[in-house]
């Protein structure tokens, strides 16, 4: 059954990259909500992947809001590779950059703290319809990582009327391995 | 067409989420450092308390003059002792290693000063033989450690041993200071004769002297220490004064209380028995007090410890003691001491630095200079010598010209 399925990829890799010197570069953009299910909990996050359509590749840049346990905006290139020709198709793509947090005033770490670009990435499957207008309806299920790297100086002493105190850091490193399903359109 | 999308689709999503349902995974950790004590008895603690070579300056606390000297507290290690004859060239001249000491008063010859406890007089008449003379014990029982480390009777923490640990954690609680060493604080202590010469402390003592007696705050209490004898201080009495107390000033027979919730005035009419005159309610936050002849200048700040959300200098008319009435509030950055030289008012605004008010008109501040780069806290003036902890360490300003100090020199990092 592998044997099969590694020939169909590699057909149809050989049959894209024919395509590819025919096709032309056209823009894109992939913009969807997601559904993100965690370990202990689900969130909504949304995304824009913007960049160039050649045949069955896009490549792009992408940003957006995620919104699992920590608030935070990842920034990332987006590549994906499209099978089959015809109105439905089948996708895998990757996405990969940083992930920056933004602090909510209700957070713990709100004040006295900083916070360093994590990892972010993301794996997936999905599927298109393509309608008339070039626009389409796209559906996919991944594998994403996102990393929060924080900084804090929780400035020990109880009392107020202490000179001023050494400082005393805490650093937190979150990483955050969830299934990200989302919905959107590619226009 | 919804049909050819959501049949695979939903296939898709169940068996993504049923494969990878192992992998989901939140993990995180915290690093941080432990603070592991190092005790030693307090007998042997006592009898460290004597003259050693000078040290750096390294984390300098509360500030103490008297004639030519200053008298710097090293917080929790000791207190400097300059010789500030000079202020352009001070001369640190000896370290006396006192254990968890955050404030300290002088008179005459007698040092006065806590070691988390209890409140040590130490005689300092000869530099070459500095000696405890008497221990009051268990003057500020408030002071403690938490998370684990409780007060001994027979043994004191004289340092720390930092360690870097991480720990592993899935709920994400930040809350838990997990073996985390929290010291509270609160301090008094202080001595001598009637016609001892009396030194000045900052705005933001916990000791005051005044008289024949040493009178120190601790979190709820007023404490009165009579020093007829300035090496044998005797423990009066103590008065309730409310919670969080922060700082004492002593202004006319009257001490000025600062306290998160409030600034109170208590006559020492008669001095072993100090009783409530008035108080002045504010928002909470952290507020050390000054006072002239018609006002209270109190600064309110935010902090971690502070609570609150106000960050400004409130000035009181306090013509009438018993009724003090707010003239007007100023914004600041984040005030903590403050001092007053003739019409010129002094404020460490934090991370904002050192600023200068002319303040002859109470309802008309006028900002002259702001001295910034600095993290100060504390500040001293006197004969035109401005004399400020930082965080860094102690500046001294030639303030002859308030609108254009000049600094004179820094002890410190």
């Amino acid at each position: 059954m592998k044997y099969i399925l590694c020939s169909i990829l590699i057909c149809q890799c050989f049959y894209s990259t024919a395509q590819l010197q025919k096709s032309k570069l056209v823009f894109s953009s992939i913009n969807n909500v997601a559904l993100v299910v965690g370990e202990t909990k689900n969130a909504f996050a949304v995304q824009s992947k913007n960049g160039f359509q050649k045949g069955t590749w896009f490549a792009g840049i992408g940003s957006g809001f995620d919104f699992y346990e920590k608030r935070t905006i990842p920034l990332f290139l987006a590549l994906q590779k499209d099978f089959f020709n015809g109105p439905k198709k089948l996708f895998v793509y990757t996405d990969a950059g940083i992930n920056f947090r933004w602090l909510q005033s209700t957070d713990y770490l709100y004040k006295n703290s900083t916070s360093k670009p994590g990892l972010y990435y993301e794996l997936g499957l999905g599927f298109k319809v393509k309608f008339k207008n070039n626009t389409g309806l796209n559906f996919s299920a991944g594998y994403n990582l996102k990393q929060v790297k924080e900084t804090y100086n929780p400035f020990w002493y109880i009392f107020p009327v202490q000179p001023p105190n050494p400082e005393v850091i805490e650093k937190y490193n979150s990483s955050f391995r969830r299934v990200i399903i989302r919905l959107g359109l590619t226009i | 067409m919804l049909k050819l999308i959501f049949k695979p689709c939903i296939y898709a999503a169940i068996v993504s989420l049923v494969l990878l349902q192992s992998c989901l995974k939140d993990t995180s950790s915290k690093t941080y450092n432990i603070f592991s004590p190092i005790y030693t008895t307090k007998a042997a603690a006592r009898s460290g308390v004597k003259n050693e070579a000078p040290q750096p300056v390294v984390s300098p606390g509360k500030i103490f003059v008297l004639g030519n000297y200053l008298f710097l507290n090293e917080v929790d290690k000791g207190i400097h002792v300059i010789d500030n004859s000079n202020p352009s060239n001070p001369i640190n001249k000896y370290f006396i290693p006192i254990p968890g000491n955050v404030d300290l008063a002088v008179k005459g010859n007698v040092l006065y000063a806590d070691m988390y406890r209890d409140l040590l007089a130490i005689d300092i008449s000869n530099p070459l033989n500095v000696q405890v003379k008497k221990v009051v014990e268990n003057t500020f029982p408030q002071r403690v450690y938490t998370n684990g480390f409780v007060g001994d009777t027979s043994l004191i923490i004289t340092g720390w041993v930092k360690k870097d640990t991480t720990i592993e954690y899935n709920n994400n609680n930040y809350y838990a200071f997990d073996n985390a060493v929290l010291l509270s604080s609160s301090s008094g202590g202080s001595s001598s004769s009637l016609n001892a010469p009396v030194g000045i402390a900052g705005s933001m003592a916990r000791f005051t002297l005044m008289n024949n007696y040493l009178y120190t705050v601790t979190n709820m209490e007023l404490n009165v220490i009579d020093i007829t004898q300035p090496m044998n201080p005797v423990f009066n009495n103590m008065v309730q004064v409310g919670w969080r107390i922060e700082t004492i000033y002593p202004f006319k027979n009257n001490l000025f209380i600062g306290s998160s919730t409030g600034m109170f005035i208590y006559s020492t009419t008669d001095p072993a028995h100090p009783s409530l005159v008035s108080q002045f309610s504010h928002v909470t936050a952290c507020d050390p007090v000054i006072a002239d002849g018609d006002n209270a200048y109190v600064t309110l700040r935010t902090g971690t410890t502070c609570a609150g959300s106000v960050n400004q200098l409130d000035i009181l008319n306090i013509q009438d003691l018993q009724a003090p009435t707010l003239v007007k509030s100023y914004l600041l950055s984040n005030p903590h001491g403050l001092s007053k030289s003739g019409n010129h008012l002094f404020i460490c605004d934090g991370a904002g630095g050192l600023k200068v008010f002319d303040a002859s008109d109470a309802n008309n501040l006028q900002l002259l200079q702001t001295i910034a780069n600095i993290n100060a806290y504390d500040i001293i003036t006197l004969n035109n010598n401005a004399i400020v902890v930082a965080a860094d360490g102690v500046y001294q300003y030639d303030y002859s010209n308030p609108s254009g100090l000049v600094l004179r020199s820094k002890i410190g990092l």
